[in-house]
């Protein structure tokens, strides 16, 4: 920021344009996936269709990009100028003739050490993780474990990651960070799906499972790799109405957590919970059909009978460990009228996990 | 606007004394000094817009064709066995243009609306950063929208209203960013959608409401249904007190009140629907009964207390690559038949001005034929309807369809002559949204509109 605290671009439209020249020449893979039928027949129409190129179905994003060295421009570019963290004056230039794969390299070396990357990676994977709202001291820390690991590697993700979950603002249990009001993170909803989906030891027939996500997509709007922008499902400055936006605080995640999505989950889990069918499968994977991932019931259903018990293993598993004293009351007298509805244990157990899955505990991460 | 933000943001967090101050919108302060949320709107105020995406690519030349001597030569020479028959063809009396024009004989009720002038369409529009002729286009001497001919990334344009770089908002959201204010409902978003979330209506601080024709309306929890077994029954109960109850921590109380007004919104959606009784009938079409639940909302505008509202609705199957006369001749009759019932409906409501209808898609198709159909090409025709509408004409420059024409990049993919924003900014106007705040919301409509000169096209009333 400057001296009034404006914010400084670090870039401008010539930058992009610049950048932009680095790309040309590569394209799409057109080759399918192996073993997706599916794929290969939208693959045959496409070579034999005249629209070639211009077809680019959403699977072939997933696998790297075709180089077409002809179609590159090999004039010299000129990409970002700055000074490191070393003190090392970067020029930016690229020079002429070079193939597509020295230019992009180049270019990822060229952002690659700006010195915004550091503070900007750790404050978007300190909120994916951790905190929507990280102190300034928890990012400068993440950031200069990027810049440096302790062995003088730059951008050791491997260690920025534990520098993130390791951290005093994310480990302290004690009275520091965790019973502040506004330290946490809404989970997104497919987060909260999967957690789901591993805590309840998910099975099937055949041992494998590939979730599609398909209901998930339809309710949340989110699904891996479907992101409607390079800008992911939600901006990280959103903050929600009241007194969360009041206070100038954020949290991004509350950007999809819109009325029809939250009561699409609320339904979706009933549904999931009560017939066992909590992921979908990619019906094109062979030999797979429309396997359905279940609960593990048997897992759980002895602990069905001491409500207790099945109550703190679910917060074990579900909450961790951190069950707020209102919500496990509530639960509590959910389960003990179950029982005096003479409830089956299968149906105590559904209306456990199901309270426990809707709950703000579940649901926030702090 | 998005570079700026995005600058902004990145500006932002390279500062070392970082703090989490969100981006304060600039759009939302404009949007108190300048648009309706300052003076409000009188009670009587309502005001929709109806998006309807042909998703996929409408084969538009196919839907509004030269039909004088020459022109329809060209047409028939270009589209060879694509062309339909001139004697096919539905004569539009009346276009007040010295030219002469057919509709494509599937939609005699488009036709009447357009006689009626209660229709227009808009030609040759399409995304574009700035003007650009076919000589700009082969020497790339200006600057062209990414992925043109795609169809992922023309839908994210024709939805972003920003071509020239990606966005995180759409334009019917950052347009609801000013307007929403005016709205007496803080549950219901003014944005619904028929067709999922989407960029359109993805604003800043507004998102869409989702509903659909399969659930009846709004998505309302099951466990509030009477017939929902024991486990529902209890957790009804058990739900309701966890969200009723205090938490200490921000978040945990801002999703727990989330809850309660997203439970409270579906089920003041659906008390709101419920009474309405409408008698025009409409088809069984997805589009019909998506249009038939649009007008029941709009229907049910006082007790949703809303003032200002879009609706997104997704008509998909036009990527004719092949098949093209057969399927394309059916999802014309298709769209004409739910723009009737759908333009009656709203007469019988008595909003027939206030609610206007356009149509929107990914590109027009190549003018010549791949044998069997058309592939993705770029300006096209677009339709739009309602009371409100200068209706019986056909607004911008309707192109040359001969091979080769000043305009032809290659097969008939045809540079457009009025931009997106121009179309997009027309209807915005319409919708309440001050000269001074178009250029927020079309960063690149100062190129081909001088802002504060009047409407952007003309084929809005006033």
């Amino acid at each position: 920021m400057d001296s009034t605290g404006n914010p400084v671009p670090t870039y401008t439209n010539q930058d992009i344009r610049e950048l932009a020249r680095i790309f040309t020449g590569m394209t799409f893979n057109p080759q399918p996936n192996p073993g997706f039928p599916h794929q290969e027949e939208e693959h045959d129409e496409m070579i034999e269709g005249v629209e070639g190129f211009l077809h680019v179905p959403d699977h072939y994003v997933n696998r790297p990009m075709y180089f077409f060295e002809d179609e590159h421009d090999r004039k010299s570019k000129q990409l970002l100028t700055y000074t490191d963290l070393n003190g090392n004056h970067v020029t930016g230039q690229i020079p002429a003739r070079q193939s597509i794969e020295e230019d992009l390299n180049a270019a990822i070396d060229n952002l690659f050490h700006h010195p915004n990357v550091g503070p900007f990676i750790a404050y978007r994977l300190i909120q994916r993780l951790v905190t929507s709202n990280p102190s300034p001291d928890y990012i400068s820390r993440v950031s200069d474990v990027f810049h440096d690991n302790g062995k003088g590697v730059r951008g050791d993700m491997r260690a920025v990651v534990r520098a993130i979950l390791l951290d005093p603002e994310a480990r302290d249990t004690g009275a520091t960070f965790r019973t502040q009001e506004e330290y946490g993170k809404l989970r997104e909803p497919y987060v909260r799906y999967l957690h789901l989906a591993r805590a309840l030891k998910l099975q099937t027939d055949s041992g494998r499972y590939r979730p599609e996500g398909w209901d998930i997509r339809n309710i949340s709007g989110q699904q891996p790799m479907a992101s409607p922008s390079v800008f992911n499902f939600y901006q990280p400055d959103y903050g929600p109405a009241g007194t969360i936006r009041d206070r100038k605080l954020v949290a991004p995640e509350f950007q999809i957590a819109t009325a029809s999505s939250i009561v699409g989950m609320m339904n979706h889990l009933l549904y999931a919970t009560s017939e066992d069918a909590l992921l979908e499968f990619d019906r094109e994977l062979p030999g797979f059909g429309s396997e359905e991932a279940r609960i593990d019931r048997e897992h759980f259903l002895g602990l069905s009978e001491r409500p207790q018990a099945l109550i703190d293993h679910l917060d074990l598993i579900l909450t961790r460990g951190a069950l707020s004293d209102s919500t496990r009351r509530n639960i509590q007298s959910a389960l003990n009228e179950a029982e005096g509805e003479r409830a089956e244990p299968q149906e105590i157990l559904t209306l456990a996990i199901y309270l426990f899955a809707n709950s703000p505990d579940f649901v926030v991460l702090k | 606007m998005e570079e700026l933000s995005r600058r902004k943001f990145l500006g932002q967090i390279s500062c070392a004394g970082i703090s989490a101050t969100p981006v304060i919108s600039t759009l939302l302060n404009l949007g108190m000094t300048n648009s309706v949320a300052a003076a409000g709107p009188s009670a009587d105020d309502y005001k929709a817009l109806v998006c309807i995406f042909l998703s996929g690519g409408n084969d538009s030349f196919n839907m509004l064709v030269p039909n004088s001597n020459s022109e329809y030569r060209d047409y028939s020479e270009t589209r060879s066995n694509l062309a339909i028959p001139r004697s096919e063809l539905l004569k539009l009396d009346g276009s007040a243009s010295s030219r002469q024009f057919g509709l494509h004989p599937g939609m005699p009720e488009l036709s009447s609306l357009f006689q009626q002038g209660n229709a227009a369409f808009v030609a040759n529009v399409g995304t574009l950063i700035e003007p650009t002729t076919l000589q700009d286009f082969e020497r790339q001497s200006v600057r062209l929208p990414q992925g043109l001919f795609s169809h992922s990334d023309q839908i994210m344009h024709w939805q972003t209203g920003i071509p020239d770089a990606p966005s995180a908002t759409g334009w019917a959201g950052r347009v609801s960013d000013l307007l929403h204010a005016v709205n007496d409902n803080d549950k219901v978003s003014m944005n619904v959608s028929l067709a999922g979330t989407n960029m359109f209506q993805t604003g800043r601080q507004t998102f869409s409401y989702e509903i659909s024709p399969e659930l009846g309306g709004s998505v309302t929890p099951v466990i509030h249904e009477d017939e929902v077994g024991l486990v529902g029954r209890i957790a009804r109960t058990n739900v309701k007190n966890m969200m009723d109850a205090t938490y200490q921590n921000l978040f945990q109380q801002a999703y727990a009140d989330s809850v309660n007004q997203a439970v409270d919104a579906g089920r003041e959606f659906a008390d709101a629907l419920e009474p309405v009784r409408i008698r025009t009938e409409f088809s069984h079409s997805q589009l019909s009964e998506a249009l038939q639940l649009v007008a029941r909302t709009i229907a049910a505008r006082e007790s949703l207390g809303m003032k200002r509202q879009t609706f997104f609705v997704l008509m998909d199957g036009y990527d004719h690559h092949d098949e093209l006369l057969e399927s394309h001749s059916e999802m014309m009759q298709v769209l004409s038949r739910a723009l009737s019932e759908f333009d009656r409906a709203m007469q019988e409501l008595q909003v027939h001005d206030q609610v206007t209808t356009f149509t929107s898609s990914d590109f027009a198709r190549t003018l010549t034929s791949n044998g069997r159909g058309s592939d993705h090409a770029w300006g096209g025709n677009q339709i739009v309807m309602g009371g409100a509408v200068r209706g019986g004409l056909i607004y911008g420059e309707y192109p040359e369809l001969a091979v080769g024409s000043k305009l032809d990049t290659g097969r008939g993919r045809l540079i457009p002559t009025l931009s997106t924003d121009q179309y997009f900014a027309e209807l915005a106007r319409w919708f309440g949204i001050d000269d001074s705040d178009l250029g927020e919301i079309f960063p690149n409509l100062d190129r081909f509109h001088n802002l504060g000169s009047g409407a952007p096209v003309g084929f809005m009333k006033a």
